[in-house]
């Protein structure tokens, strides 16, 4: 695995070594300059002691090279002549330098022979040969010397040595503490790692550590990972007590099933007892039946919601959808000797899939009508407001109390147990509508009066909204104590 | 026996209801909310307590805890779709006897039922023996001398009540209390008639008494021959 610590002390590094190099090299950059400008002070020195050694033979009137007054390293080399091309004289050691020389008076050249480095000079100088004349005859005199460098080398190369060698000590030195430091820079991403870590789907805790808040490159990171987490356990805890409510609901159908069967087993009975109970079984199964597909539509829709796919919606037309549930339904109220009264607008163009509408129309209507006494006017009603599409069913039953209100809308929630048993309520109808309406961000309110009827409205958009906003689904506060 | 179902599904408790009245030929009480259950237990009539955890109202562990705080001993069987440790432990706890998740074997819950009232009477064999006189509460046969007696379910009702309380005294009324449901006409001269039936048919070759009455009090199970003499 790669580390981003080694990653970071490896970009250190590597830019210390950069530096190093630099400073090493305009050190001894520096350092040669300096050492060559006195090397050429001293060859310049030299040069003018041999030009010095040139005297004049008086009796001649010749300059003669006066070797005994020379006295100078015995690796150097000179070579004295005169301006008329004699040569005058020259060290033991003389060899002709090669011949690209350039022996302009005055500069400083270099050449290598036999693999040693030499660096010369040409001086120029002059005599008189009869110094008591005037005028008197002068005679210029040429100096070529030259001395192996040997020894600046030397010592430029010691002093590189020691350079690269100090500098790479101080390098060593300052990895080892950027190592340390970076490591222990990196110690509150461990921290915040850690507590991350220690998350599981039992605890949900996550702290982040002081260290990581209150660093600027990290307080982002345990923000967002704290805000994700809530959102998370958030979801998760609704989705654990939706398992945990449809067991319950799913069990117990499976009881009565069972049981209902087992009872029929129990003892022996005539065909028209067997054939009884198992048209009740079946009538159970159904219920069961009910019961899941319900439970899998509501899954359905809060999926939407998580999805929040609204806004890519077509807008279509409601009111057929409704009306065509409203025409399923009036045998169902036929049957419970009910009044179907409904005031549609036309036009009704909304956002809200025509499956929606009929799963809301359906539940909302078949609720009012279930809560309904006979003889009773249940009335269904769509207007056009604005942006909105106003959807109300109201009934003239026995009302809700008002206790229960803040309750209709959650799962497997029924209101009157031996009401739903005799309608056979899932307790998931009104939790249906509610996701349904919360996923187009719509609103659903239900007012009650006991004993005189109980209405349901619901607000939805009709056309597209700049901005949606969704807040959650699926109220999962059910009254304590309902456990079982 | 009379058994008090506390439960709020409606399909759920006829069931049970219509094995225990089949089955061992329980009396059986529905409520169908934890207040009236509650309420209902309070007359002390019932043998033994059947709650479902979840109800409207009054939850059962609170039902559970006011039953027994009120020092009541009548066994308590829970119904429950929770298998969680910590909630049995809870209702252990609580006072309740017994428990059963959802979904249920109706075999095993009627066995249970019954295991849990020969306990809260201090037996612990399903079969009664009382001198020559043998009841077997699973076949639901009563034997006398290993001869079957032909008996009808109220005179087995009777006989069962009186073994399973075999040194108490019981009134008419207390029979009336726990032989029948609440769905039923009472009057005490019909067990009157068949405490007569039953008398008839158990000495039906005379060995003395099986149960003796106490006139203005009631009846007894005679568990010794020579008791009647004495």
């Amino acid at each position: 695995m790669r580390s981003l610590t080694h990653r970071l002390v490896v970009v250190v590094l590597l830019s210390e070594l950069l530096l190093t190099i630099t400073v090493t090299a305009i050190n001894l950059g520096y350092e040669r300059s300096q050492r060559y400008k006195a090397f050429d002070v001293m060859l310049r020195g030299r040069a003018a002691s041999v030009l010095g050694a040139v005297e004049v033979d008086e009796q001649k009137e010749v300059p003669v090279l006066n070797t005994k007054a020379i006295d100078l390293p015995q690796s150097d080399r000179y070579n004295v002549y005169l301006d008329s091309g004699e040569q005058l004289g020259h060290s033991p050691n003389w060899v002709e330098p090669p011949a690209n020389i350039i022996l302009d008076r005055g500069q400083i050249g270099r050449f290598r022979a036999e693999y040693v480095h030499y660096r010369y000079i040409t001086i120029q100088g002059s005599r008189k040969l009869d110094p008591d004349n005037a005028p008197s005859r002068t005679v210029g005199v040429i100096v070529f010397y030259a001395s192996p460098t040997t020894s600046v080398r030397d010592a430029l190369l010691h002093a590189g040595e020691f350079l690269i060698g100090a500098n790479f000590l101080v390098l060593a030195l300052s990895a080892l503490l950027a190592a340390t430091l970076v490591r222990r820079g990196m110690q509150p991403l461990q921290q915040l790692a850690i507590a991350a870590g220690s998350i599981t789907a039992t605890s949900w805790t996550f702290d982040p550590p002081q260290s990581a808040r209150s660093l600027k490159e990290l307080s982002g990171l345990a923000h967002a990972l704290e805000t994700t987490l809530l959102g998370l356990e958030r979801s998760f805890r609704q989705q654990q007590h939706f398992i945990h409510d449809a067991a319950h609901e799913l069990k117990t159908a499976v009881t009565i099933i069972k049981s209902s069967l087992q009872l029929l087993i129990y003892q022996p009975r005539t065909a028209e007892e067997y054939r009884a109970g198992v048209e009740t079984s079946l009538i159970d199964c159904g219920r069961m039946e009910d019961l899941v597909q319900k439970m899998l539509t509501l899954a359905r829709v809060e999926q939407l919601v998580t999805a929040g796919q609204i806004n890519d919606r077509p807008t279509v037309e409601a009111g057929e959808a409704i009306s065509q549930a409203i025409e399923h339904l009036r045998s169902v109220a036929d049957l419970h000797s009910l009044q179907l009264e409904t005031q549609l607008a036309d036009n009704l163009t909304t956002l809200v899939s025509p499956d929606h509408w009929d799963t809301l129309a359906t539940n909302l209507i078949l609720n009012a009508i279930q809560h309904s006494q006979p003889g009773g006017t249940v009335t269904v009603s769509c207007q056009i407001n604005q942006d909105t599409i106003l959807f109300t069913v109201s009934d003239s039953g026995s009302g809700i109390p008002s206790d229960s209100i803040p309750y209709v809308f959650d799962r497997f929630y029924r209101g009157d147990p031996s009401r739903a048993r005799t309608t056979g309520g899932t307790g998931l109808g009104l939790a249906i509508c509610k996701a349904i309406v919360d996923s187009y961000a719509g609103k659903i309110q239900i007012e009650s009066v006991l004993g005189q009827g109980t209405k349901v409205s619901v607000t939805l958009p009709s056309q597209s909204r700049p901005t949606l906003h969704s807040n959650g689904i699926g109220q999962s506060a059910r009254r304590e104590g309902e456990e079982g | 026996m009379r058994i008090l179902l506390i439960e709020d599904e409606h399909r759920v408790a006829e069931i049970i209801a219509s094995a225990l009245r089949e089955g061992p030929r329980y009396a059986v009480d529905i409520a169908t909310d934890g207040r009236t259950g509650s309420n209902l237990a309070q007359d002390g009539v019932y043998d033994l307590i059947v709650l479902d955890l979840m109800l409207p109202g009054l939850n059962g562990l609170d039902v559970l805890r006011s039953i027994r705080s009120r020092g009541d001993r009548t066994p308590v069987l829970i119904l429950t779709a929770r298998a969680e440790k910590e909630s049995v432990i809870e209702l252990l706890n609580a006072g309740a006897d017994d428990y059963l998740g959802k979904p249920y074997d109706l075999g095993e819950l009627i066995a249970r039922i019954k295991a849990l009232i020969r306990r809260g009477k201090g037996a612990a064999s399903p079969v009664f023996t009382v001198r020559d006189l043998e009841l077997n509460t699973l076949e639901m046969t009563v034997k006398r001398s290993g001869n079957l007696v032909d008996l009808s379910p109220m005179e087995y009702r009777i006989l069962e009540y009186l073994i399973h309380n075999p040194r108490a005294v019981i009134s008419k009324q207390q029979l009336l209390e726990h032989l029948y449901d609440y769905n039923w006409e009472r009057h005490s001269n019909v067990i009157e008639a068949h405490i007569s039936n039953l008398r008839r048919k158990l000495n039906a070759e005379s060995d003395g008494s099986y149960i003796m009455t106490l006139r203005g009090r009631g009846y007894r199970l005679v568990q010794f021959k020579n008791e009647m003499e004495q």
